[in-house]
């Protein structure tokens, strides 16, 4: 355990320090005089000693801009990076190759490749910054052109990017080909003249579907560039920082690959063998039958397994219905070896029983396939299998195969023979539509449920008001006022006076002590004298409520009055009560 | 009274009372004639005109269904050599009435004779098609409906319920238990994407277009999972693992 540890530390330090190296780039490769350009020298998997060494170039100075430091982990490997950015700014037009540029580690010098940077007069600004300079690009790798129908076709789709983030799955557009889905990309850097690019590559496997002349892709991915702003040109007035700290913009855009033009040819009609079931690649074949001896009745298991190159998920068994035997469906296990699918077996397995003993032999299987890469058809076959059936006295059950899903069943003594017969009562006719997906249902369902909403609201009524006094005794004048001035209306028409006052004096008492909040029992006439009444009720009201006061003690006293007068004074009343609201 | 309206309150009650004769007229006509359709279907299947019959019931359906009219649909298609129509059929009607005896039988003996095996199904799957949806249904309805009741009933005397949180909770429980439940069914019962072959020899083909090459065959009565459709094809998986692309008018799907 220990040895198999030291040894992998020392597979992992020898890969270290086979991974150490050091790449340098220009941010563009073309500028004009007095703008800088950004050089960065990427020291990966250590960390140099000293500054590194620069060229003496006439008509470039160069001058430090900061240092850098990056890790990264993949898949358990890790990666370290620390770059010296050197602004290049270029004092002189012309086509300057930068080399050498040096970097110590320990004893040796470690040098990238050389660059170049093409420097136009002052104020004119490089024609065509694309080309290699582009900050992005995508494309589109089928790893054939020319394929036949049903032939898988590995493609890669390579994004080139200096610097991004929020990288989107490419959306390939394969009309007639029929595309696997991604498997997880790849992530590696690719220097291209002074660039070093990410590249994520996706795989997938397209399998053309029909003949022709078919176009795969556009392939269309969008992500966010980050661009490094480009350096102004240096004078006493500019931010004495610029060049120090990164200035990024970030810029989406959408990529494209053209399409590609792949032709698909038809598989060859000559030659094609009889059980071919349109297997397409190249594979071999196991087979096997067990138990080769057994009683009539008893179950053999073939197995055979496909394995090889091509749509392995799509590969079905070859026929295996044999005169004397009873065959089921076999069932089915697939073995992928890469993630797309196009490596693996397909294992089958298919019970037969011999329905007689005078069976000899598990025939022959045979598998017919196209390869695609000699364009002719092969057919693999294993068997036949010696058998031994003895005589037994065991039916060949109907019974459906081992392993299906049972479904709930009444126990049967007989084996059946036929269906059951039809039945004379047609039942309750419903709707196809079942019951929880009618808008009816529903509706009866919300009855219960309104009258809980119903019964809650209800309560919470009656609780406000339970701790209420000041509502509750509001309710309850109102109550009284109601049904006090409708026996006011009957008593004036009936001209009884002294009832008449007495029930309004009652009912304007309620009133007041429920404005002024005060208890009704004792309230006169004098009560629009104190404080309160002078701060809450207006000066027409308080006379209102004296003079009605005053006519109620008069009448008590006087007897009689005319029904004109008690109606004046319930009006008034009325006014007063409006008053008081 | 306003003598206007005295007037008109006869004639609108003759009138409201023919619109409901009239209806209960019509309703019981057309029940008749239901019922008489299917009569007519069962004498065509007893004297042998199984195809016949299978179109009059199919007729039937369209003014609903019964476990019984989908049980007599599933035999006349099996008589008449139909049989994925049947499974269907029967299929249909274990909907309505899982736990028929008669129906599982028919299917059974069905399935032998396509020898075909049907799509797995999970643990899950068994259990909750022991009921039918609209016994599912019915569970929670009842239980939802009982535990609303004993809420409006404390609302209204909350003196009867002091001491007695069971009351509430036992039900609510209950409720909350049998409406998962009903969740989970409706879930089963509306993503059972199941397919019958319904003809001798279906072709499933690598892809879905005509021109995709043939991939295998599956015959009358294979019981198919469909997971996607594209124009006219449908994306199948056997009950054995095989995947391709079928015709949609090669099969007969579960839900209608």
């Amino acid at each position: 355990m220990s040895r198999t540890f030291a040894f992998s530390l020392v597979l992992l330090l020898v890969a270290n320090a086979v991974a150490q190296k050091v790449s340098a780039s220009l941010d563009r490769s073309a500028t004009s005089v007095g703008e800088s350009v950004n050089l960065s020298i990427t020291c990966t998997n250590f960390t140099p000693s000293t500054q590194p060494i620069l060229p003496s170039i006439p008509g470039l100075r160069f001058s430090s801009a900061g240092t850098s430091r990056q890790f990264q982990l993949d898949n358990g490997k890790r990666t370290s990076s620390y770059t010296f950015n050197i602004l290049v700014t270029p004092l002189k037009s012309g086509n300057y190759t930068i080399s050498p540029i040096q970097v110590r580690h320990k004893t040796s010098l470690l040098k990238p490749k050389p660059l170049t940077l093409r420097v136009l007069p002052a104020g004119q600004q490089p024609k065509n910054d694309n080309g290699l300079l582009k900050n992005a690009y995508v494309r589109l790798l089928p790893t054939k052109t020319t394929a036949y129908v049903g032939e898988v076709i590995p493609v890669e789709i390579q994004l080139f990017f200096i610097d991004g983030v929020n990288v989107q799955m490419p959306e390939l557009t394969a009309d007639g080909f029929n595309v696997a889905a991604f498997p997880k990309h790849k992530q590696t850097r690719m220097q291209k003249g002074n660039q070093i690019y990410q590249v994520l590559t996706f795989r997938t496997a397209a399998t053309p579907l029909k003949t022709g002349e078919l176009q795969l892709g556009p392939v269309k991915q969008s992500m966010v560039l980050r661009i490094r702003q480009r350096q102004k040109r240096r004078s006493p007035f500019n931010d004495p920082f610029d060049g120090f700290f990164d200035r990024h913009q970030q810029v989406p855009v959408n990529l494209e690959a053209k399409a590609q033009t792949i032709t698909v040819k038809p598989l060859p009609t000559t030659d094609r063998p009889a059980g071919f079931n349109g297997a397409v690649g190249r594979y071999t074949m196991q087979a096997k039958a067990s138990p080769l001896e057994m009683t009539v009745g008893d179950p053999i298991t073939v197995s055979v397994q496909i394995s090889g190159q091509g749509a392995i998920e799509s590969l079905s068994l070859p026929n295996l219905n044999w005169p004397g035997f009873k065959s089921y469906e076999p069932s089915v296990t697939t073995k992928k070896e890469n993630p797309l699918g196009l490596l693996g077996s397909r294992t089958f397995e298919q019970v037969v029983i011999p329905e007689n003993d005078g069976i000899t032999e598990v025939p022959r299987i045979e598998f017919s396939f196209f390869d695609p890469i000699t364009s002719r058809y092969r057919k693999l076959t294993k068997g036949p299998f010696s058998l031994k059936v003895n005589a037994g006295d065991k039916p060949v059950a109907p019974s459906v195969a081992a392993g299906m899903a049972k479904e709930p069943e009444e126990p049967e003594t007989r084996p059946q023979t036929d269906i059951l017969p039809i039945k004379h009562h047609l039942g309750s006719l419903a709707q196809a539509a079942p019951l929880v997906a009618r808008p009816g249902f529903w509706l009866l369902q919300s009855i219960p449920l309104l009258l809980w909403l119903g019964g809650l609201a209800w309560r919470r009524k009656t609780s406000a008001l339970a701790n209420n006094p000041k509502l509750r005794r509001a309710r309850q004048v109102a109550e009284r006022t109601r049904a006090g001035l409708a026996k006011l209306d009957d008593l004036a028409k009936g001209g009884e006076a002294g009832q008449f006052h007495a029930e309004l004096a009652e009912l304007l008492r309620e009133q007041i002590g429920l404005r002024l909040d005060i208890p009704a029992e004792g309230i006169t006439g004098d009560i629009v004298e104190s404080p309160a009444a002078q701060k809450q009720l207006d000066e027409d009201s308080r006379n209102n409520i004296r003079k009605l006061f005053t006519a109620s003690d008069q009448a008590s006293y006087a007897g009689s009055q005319t029904t004109g007068e008690l109606k004046a004074n319930l009006d008034l009343l009325n006014e007063v009560f409006y008053a008081l609201k | 009274m306003n003598p206007r309206h005295r007037s008109h309150h006869p004639k609108k009650r003759i009138g409201l009372a023919l619109s409901l004769l009239t209806g209960m007229f019509l309703f019981a006509a057309s029940g008749f004639a239901i019922e008489s359709q299917f009569e007519e279907a069962n004498r065509l299947y007893e004297t042998g005109e199984f195809a016949e019959a299978a179109a009059l019931y199919r007729a039937v359906t369209t003014n609903g269904v019964s476990a019984s009219l989908l049980f007599n649909l599933g035999n006349a298609h099996f008589k008449a050599g139909q049989l994925g129509q049947a499974m269907a059929a029967y299929h249909r009607s274990l909907r309505l009435e899982p736990r028929n005896p008669e129906t599982t039988a028919n299917l059974r003996f069905a399935r032998e004779k396509a020898s075909a095996q049907p799509p797995a199904l999970s643990v899950r799957q068994r259990w909750l098609r022991r009921l039918s949806l609209g016994e599912w249904t019915a569970l929670a309805s009842v239980a939802a409906t009982l535990m609303l009741l004993l809420l409006t009933a404390r609302q209204l005397k909350p003196r009867s319920f002091e001491g007695k949180p069971l009351w509430i909770q036992f039900p609510a429980a209950i409720a909350l238990a049998t409406g998962f439940l009903l969740a989970m069914a409706v879930s089963d019962f509306f993503s059972d994407q199941r397919a019958f072959v319904r003809i001798a020899k279906a072709i499933v083909r690598n892809g879905p277009l005509e021109e995709s090459p043939e991939s295998f065959k599956a015959t009358d009565g294979t019981e198919l999972l469909v997971h996607d459709r594209k124009g006219a094809f449908l994306e199948i998986e056997t009950g054995i693992g095989q995947k391709g692309w079928i015709h949609s008018i090669d099969v007969e799907p579960l839900l209608p």
